[in-house]
């Protein structure tokens, strides 16, 4: 106990290069925090907006549906997809099932067309799906049946349409037929995410299916979650299902299956982001060594001293380690109060990417105006886990220093 | 006899050169003895002490105290034998700057696991006796030499060590204070019956001595009683 309070006073000793000690790892440890809950933001809105937007949590399709899906085939579709959707409904970890149709189709407004990809679906299941219904700008939504098309804020824009206006639509049917036909611009959505307000437009499921000629079933089923944390095993009951109802013929897969050039980038970034913490902390690591070697040549004699008087070898080294986890405790917990406040206010407040940024085409994954930092537990205990390492790293060398001086020669300086 | 030294030799090598600092010397320290080891500098005055307080490890020779030969101690157990058996008093005090007077006294008790009551009975008490009992929560920087060499004075006693090595510990001193400080450590040898061997070339402080071991380039020139 003496010798944390020796400690204690020690570092007090010299108060300027303790303050700029302590200020350089709560400088590092409130950037760790900060950093890791705005990047666990950005991973969190990525994630969510793709499930949202564009994949749900698990989808079913055709087993042969993966392979042809870049010509959106309407021939591979899953014949029981009815009474797939109300076998699961009902399911409690499940929020909503839908069945789907996506198809390639052509938009004329009678002088421009633009080709994009149609997605038939089931209005009242989609909305447990997705958040089409939220954020429709103009018209209304779909009414399940009903003709009708939904068309992006960027294609109406581009196509100088408004809801009311009437389109004339172009498809092949399932049977590789042309079919032409009109219908009316019933709503205009805006994403925010120009891959969709651009190049997608929406239509009742029934409606569609007639003019597609399509087979039985869906091409895709789409499946949500009440939580994103069930996704193992529900994947689980459905793959016994499927072995059970479908001598496993469906394929199921989960939303990171279609989601992976933004799986890869958070791998990449997450590497990124370990090497410039890793940095960080080797930064604050050569301070701590540096300071302890400094007050290890400055109190040669009073180490000198107080091995004479009767201070054992282990003791001296527990001295000097004490002194810098000392100041590796305090610059950790100043910096968790930094970090705190600075992650809290971008939770409320978040950092504002401008429309211009979120709604670039460059955008691969769907982003919003504003990015919030999502705050946890790991990185209070990583950098206190840190902090504690580089306190012992730091102080271990000179520390171990201090204790083999000769005691003679210590008493000389 | 409280200590012997036989036939103690101390070499240092500077580069391909040996330096004799001590040649074969040999004396004993008795019981409640108020020795003074008197040279001039670079005569081994330092170096001897040293041996005797288990500092350092002899070229050859023995060192007896209380009859046990501590020459060829492991660093835990010269530790133990210095916290346990002897007191230290330095040229230039060396007190922790960071420690007020009664921690600085208190420290020996603390490494000694003395509880806390009986720590603070011993401190105040060893304070009162050097005259510092006023003094006690003030740092060494606001303490004048001659009150710095009492803390460590009383630092080295608090202990009750059997045996207290004082490193010329007049001569960051002016006269006077040297005088004072030599009659408070002739005051507590007499008090308390600690043994004291002190170095020093001050022909004042040496009159002080029962007995003086006049040293010369590493041997013993002449012991005076």
């Amino acid at each position: 106990m003496f010798l944390l309070i020796l400690a204690f006073k020690n570092i007090l000793r010299h108060k300027r290069r303790t303050i700029l000690n302590i200020t350089a790892l709560a400088i590092n440890v409130a950037g760790i925090v900060f950093f890791t809950a705005f990047y666990r933001g950005r991973i969190v809105d990525n994630y969510d907006r793709t499930i949202n937007y564009l994949t749900s949590h698990i989808q079913i399709h055709n087993p042969l549906y993966e392979t042809e899906k870049r010509r959106l085939p309407l021939d591979l579709t899953i014949k029981d997809s009815k009474k797939i959707k109300n076998d699961l409904k009902n399911h409690e970890w499940i929020r909503g099932v839908s069945e789907r149709v996506e198809f390639a189709i052509i938009v004329n407004n009678g002088l421009d067309q633009m080709p994009c990809l149609g997605i038939g679906i089931q209005p009242e299941e989609e909305r447990n799906i997705g958040i089409l219904p939220e954020v429709i700008t103009g018209g209304d939504y779909l009414v399940p049946g009903e003709e009708g098309i939904l068309i992006g804020s960027k294609m109406a824009e581009l196509l100088n349409l408004k809801v009311g206006d009437i389109v004339f639509l172009y498809v092949t049917t399932s049977l590789n037929q042309p079919n032409l036909f009109e219908t009316e611009v019933r709503g205009i959505f805006h994403y925010g995410f120009p891959m969709l307000d651009k190049y997608v437009i929406h239509c009742s499921y029934d409606f569609i299916r007639e003019y597609l000629n399509m087979p039985e079933g869906a091409t895709k089923m789409m499946i949500m979650l009440k939580d994103r944390r069930l996704i193992p095993e529900m994947m689980n009951y459905l793959s016994e299902y499927n072995l059970k109802e479908y001598s496993g013929e469906l394929q199921i897969n989960r939303w990171e299956y279609f989601a992976q050039p933004l799986i890869e980038d958070v791998k990449g970034d997450t590497f990124f982001m370990g090497i410039f913490f890793f940095i960080l902390v080797l930064v604050g690591l050569f301070g701590i060594i540096n300071s302890m070697s400094t007050s290890v040549f400055e109190r040669t004699q009073e180490i000198g001293t107080i091995r004479a008087v009767g201070t054992r070898r282990d003791q001296t080294v527990r001295l000097f380690l004490f002194e810098t986890l000392a100041i590796s405790l305090i610059g950790v917990m100043i910096g968790w109060i930094i970090g705190f406040a600075i992650s809290l206010y971008l939770a409320r407040a978040g950092i504002p990417l401008g429309q211009a940024f979120s709604e670039t085409e460059m955008m691969a994954v769907p982003m919003g105006e504003k990015l919030y930092a999502v705050l946890g537990i790991w990185e209070y205990l990583g950098t206190l886990l840190l902090g504690l390492c580089a306190g012992l790293i730091g102080g271990i060398s000179p520390a171990l220093r201090a204790s083999r001086l000769k005691i003679v020669d210590a008493l000389r300086k | 006899m409280l200590a012997k030294i036989e036939n103690l030799v101390k070499d240092y090598y500077l580069g391909k050169t040996t330096v004799h600092a001590l040649r074969e010397l040999s004396f004993g320290i008795e019981k409640g003895e108020f020795l003074s080891i008197v040279g001039p500098s670079g005569s081994g005055k330092t170096t001897l002490l040293n041996l005797i307080g288990c500092l350092d490890l002899p070229t050859k020779g023995d060192v007896f105290i209380n009859g046990k030969n501590v020459s060829h101690l492991s660093d835990n157990e010269a530790t133990n034998l210095r916290l346990k058996t002897i007191g230290f008093i330095f040229q230039s005090f060396n007190l922790i700057p960071v420690l007020n007077v009664y921690e600085n006294i208190e420290f020996p008790l603390l490494l000694l696991g003395i509880k806390a009551g009986q720590r603070k009975e011993a401190v105040v008490s060893m304070a009162q006796k050097v005259g510092l009992h006023e003094y006690l929560i003030h740092k060494p920087d606001e303490l004048s030499g001659g009150q710095r060499q009492r803390v460590a004075i009383a630092r080295a006693l608090v202990g009750n060590p059997l045996l207290v090595l004082a490193d010329e510990p007049t001569a960051n001193l002016d006269g006077e204070t040297g005088h004072i400080i030599i009659d408070l450590m002739l005051e507590m040898n007499r008090e308390l019956g600690t043994t004291f061997v002190f170095s020093t070339h001050d022909e004042m402080v040496i009159k002080h001595a029962q007995r003086k071991i006049f040293l010369h380039d590493g041997k013993i020139d002449r012991i005076e009683e």
